[in-house]
């Protein structure tokens, strides 16, 4: 079932590059990065599990966060298999997630 | 920045013209950042646009000029220089200012006969500068899904859109991305990608397809990429891949794209 939760993004091509939402008391980072080798952005988003921040409000998807912040990859997720709202800019299926949490 | 020398009409020039931004060639217009200006006519081919929908970008109730989202400083280049392409003035300033002197008017005579509803003059002001946008945008496309950062406003025909790498454009009906800009090295500065398939937006429009100014956020909270466009259909337009011309250095607003992060403890990601 549908469980579309807000996201905040930055970077935009076809879909959002970086992404960071709330979803079970956690906050997750979505990441395509653009991959110079291949030229291309891949399709799959990497995710990371970010570290609790004092201000949850804290933008993530920024060159100094994501260069200065260690985070673990929990797995990957196809871009096709993840349900954005019809901006493809607000929400998304968070459900999507509960395969890389309870692996 | 280095500068090169341009030809026309038996006059050369540097490409780096009016406040030092880069005129482009072929189509004699100047390139801000945000839009184009049209040094020809004194004013912006697009109106203004912010990140956040506002009925007028920039306005202000206390200051006509910016009421105008094709003029330029407000019309006084003189004491103002433009640095990315937000900034708003009046355009036929007579003309405008009558409209919206009527529309305020109309917005003050509505608060004044509706004393119960406790309308302040603020709402009745929005009201004006809602009215005064709805006419100077009643001719432009509706702008795209909401939700995002666009910009009212339209692509020409003219204008080149690229869409990065060698993949072809998603067969979907859904919108993809594009970059858009007078050239093609001007839009393949809108991407990251080292190959690009160029088209413009008329030939998408003839393939039955759509292009809509869409500018995103380079990273959260970051530099606007005002190239970006929202294509819809028209994947039969795009041309083969061949080598982006913007140099690598130049290619999307802020400089690179976002880094992955590291790992932690030596581990892999």
């Amino acid at each position: 079932m549908a469980e579309m939760t807000p996201f905040r993004y930055g970077g935009f091509y076809d879909v959002p590059r970086c992404l960071s939402l709330r979803y079970r008391g956690r906050r997750f980072l979505l990441q395509s990065a653009f991959d110079e080798d291949l030229d291309e952005y891949p399709d799959e988003y990497s995710v990371y599990v970010v570290p609790e921040l004092s201000d949850d409000a804290q933008p993530v998807c920024t060159p100094e966060f994501l260069k200065n912040t260690p985070m673990a990859c929990i797995g990957k997720i196809p871009i096709d298999q993840v349900t954005f709202d019809p901006s493809m800019r607000k929400e998304l299926d968070a459900s999507i997630l509960d395969r890389l949490i309870s692996a | 920045m280095m500068q090169s020398a341009v030809c026309a009409k038996e006059v050369c020039f540097s490409r780096s013209r009016y406040t030092g931004k880069e005129r482009d060639a072929e189509s004699g217009n100047d390139y801000f950042g945000a839009r184009y200006y049209a040094s020809s006519m004194g004013r912006w081919l697009s109106p203004d646009w912010s990140a956040k929908e506002e009925p007028v970008p920039y306005g202000k109730l206390d200051d006509p000029q910016t009421l105008n989202l094709y003029s330029y400083v407000g019309n006084n280049p003189l004491a103002t220089v433009d640095a990315d392409g937000h900034v708003a003035g009046v355009d036929d300033a007579a003309a405008v200012l009558l409209l919206g002197a009527a529309v305020v008017c109309t917005a003050g005579v509505i608060y004044l006969e509706q004393p119960a509803q406790q309308r302040s003059m603020r709402e009745a002001g929005a009201s004006a500068i809602s009215a005064i946008s709805g006419f100077f945008h009643k001719n432009a496309p509706a702008p795209a899904a909401t939700g995002n950062p666009h910009a009212p406003g339209d692509v020409p025909n003219g204008q080149v859109v690229v869409k990065g790498g060698t993949k072809p454009p998603p067969s979907g009906s859904g919108p993809y991305s594009g970059s858009q800009g007078a050239t093609v090295e001007k839009a393949g500065r809108g991407v990251p990608h080292n190959q690009v398939q160029p088209t413009t937006a008329g030939q998408i429009r003839t393939a039955g397809g759509d292009v809509r100014p869409a500018p995103e956020p380079a990273y959260e909270g970051g530099p606007i990429n005002g190239q970006h466009v929202n294509v819809t259909g028209g994947q039969d337009a795009f041309g083969p891949p061949q080598p982006n011309p913007a140099p690598a250095s130049q290619r999307v607003p802020g400089g690179n794209t976002l880094p992955k992060p590291p790992v932690p403890n030596g581990g892999s990601n």
